[in-house]
């Protein structure tokens, strides 16, 4: 499918009534993970082209003006967008998050950006002292990459945003 | 974590005093939850639409009176501190008992009857009606297996009646 229709698949009413019907952090990744547009964009957005791509449709996406009596209509979509760029290790993804986790009235996409940015800091932390295999970024993309769920567990393969998100919650 | 503008933690604890963690959440826009429904109804004909909040999920339906967004992660507090039970089976269940879904082993949902139908047999599932809040596409009466698939299947039924 075509980047462009990928992307009005993952801003459109739809994809964010399929994704809000997850009531914890963690369905709402696993929702987004076994959508297909997701799933297309996962595999593409690891070329930097089209990397560049969904960070143009982040800044697009935040400039739209909205009601501000109600939650950005754009939240599900920059929350996809952002974990897209994450999943595919762009360089683009710290950026990404910075932008988002600045504006406001967002809430899956405020999540994914903090656990993001947290993250982060806990690698810069940990690389200031000493280097745990732990907290190293995430490997480099292989020539096949697995899409979540496919072949190992999503989770597996973030376990420090997954960590983060659930700590995050508990007491 | 703070989230979004405006969006706050709500004092609440279970009855033993222990605090619950939770975030109040903006709604979102009335078109999108428009959406939202026609899209569900669509896909479970079966169900109604009880309300479109979207400032609440299922926990916060159920433990917080629809004032804020609870993880599932604080349910064993709840169920520990507030005195809940097991029931042996859906054919247990009455009005305002609580069945959680779960999904890969991870609570994902919790819903609450509201009226208590036929039991099972051997072909078919307790016909009871359920309400719960879909994630933040809204509030929903359901039956016990006429849910997204993405909560999985129940996996305990709770209650917090007192019987001598």
């Amino acid at each position: 499918m075509p980047v462009n229709e990928l992307f009005e698949q993952i801003e459109s009413a739809a994809f964010a009534a399929r994704a809000n019907i997850a009531n914890t952090f963690r369905s709402f990744i696993r929702a987004l993970a076994i959508d297909s547009a997701q799933r297309g964009l996962y595999l593409l957005a690891s070329e930097a082209a089209n990397a560049e791509h969904v960070f143009s449709r982040v800044e697009n996406l935040l400039r739209h003006d909205s009601e501000l009596t109600f939650e950005n209509p754009h939240d599900t979509a920059l929350a996809a967008y952002l974990h897209i760029l994450f999943y595919a290790r762009s360089e683009l993804t710290l950026q990404a998050a910075k932008l988002i986790a600045d504006a406001p009235r967002l809430w899956w996409a405020e999540m994914v950006a903090r656990i993001i940015l947290q993250n982060q800091q806990m690698i810069a932390l940990s690389s200031s002292h000493v280097k745990t295999e732990s907290l190293a970024s995430p490997a480099a993309p292989t020539t096949k990459q697995l899409l979540p769920g496919e072949g190992v567990s999503f989770f597996s393969l973030t376990p420090n945003v997954v960590e983060l998100s659930t700590a995050d919650w508990k007491q | 974590m703070s989230l979004g503008t405006g969006c706050t933690q709500l004092a609440l604890a279970t009855k033993r005093n222990r605090p619950l963690r939770n975030m109040t959440k903006m709604r979102r826009a009335p078109d999108a939850m428009g959406a939202a429904r026609d899209l569900l109804c669509g896909l479970h004909p079966s169900i109604s639409v009880r309300s479109l909040d979207s400032s609440y999920n299922c926990m916060g339906m159920i433990f917080a009176a629809r004032r804020t967004v609870l993880d599932t992660d604080v349910l064993h507090y709840i169920i520990d501190d507030d005195g809940y039970s097991d029931l042996a089976s859906p054919d247990n269940l009455g009005v305002g008992d609580i069945v959680l879904y779960a999904a890969d082993e991870e609570l994902t949902h919790v819903a609450m009857v509201v009226k208590v139908g036929l039991a099972a047999t051997q072909d078919r599932a307790p016909d009871h009606l359920l309400l719960s809040q879909w994630g933040f596409d809204g509030e929903y009466f359901h039956s016990l297996h006429d849910i997204p698939s993405l909560y999985g299947a129940p996996v305990r039924y709770l209650t917090d009646r007192l019987r001598p």
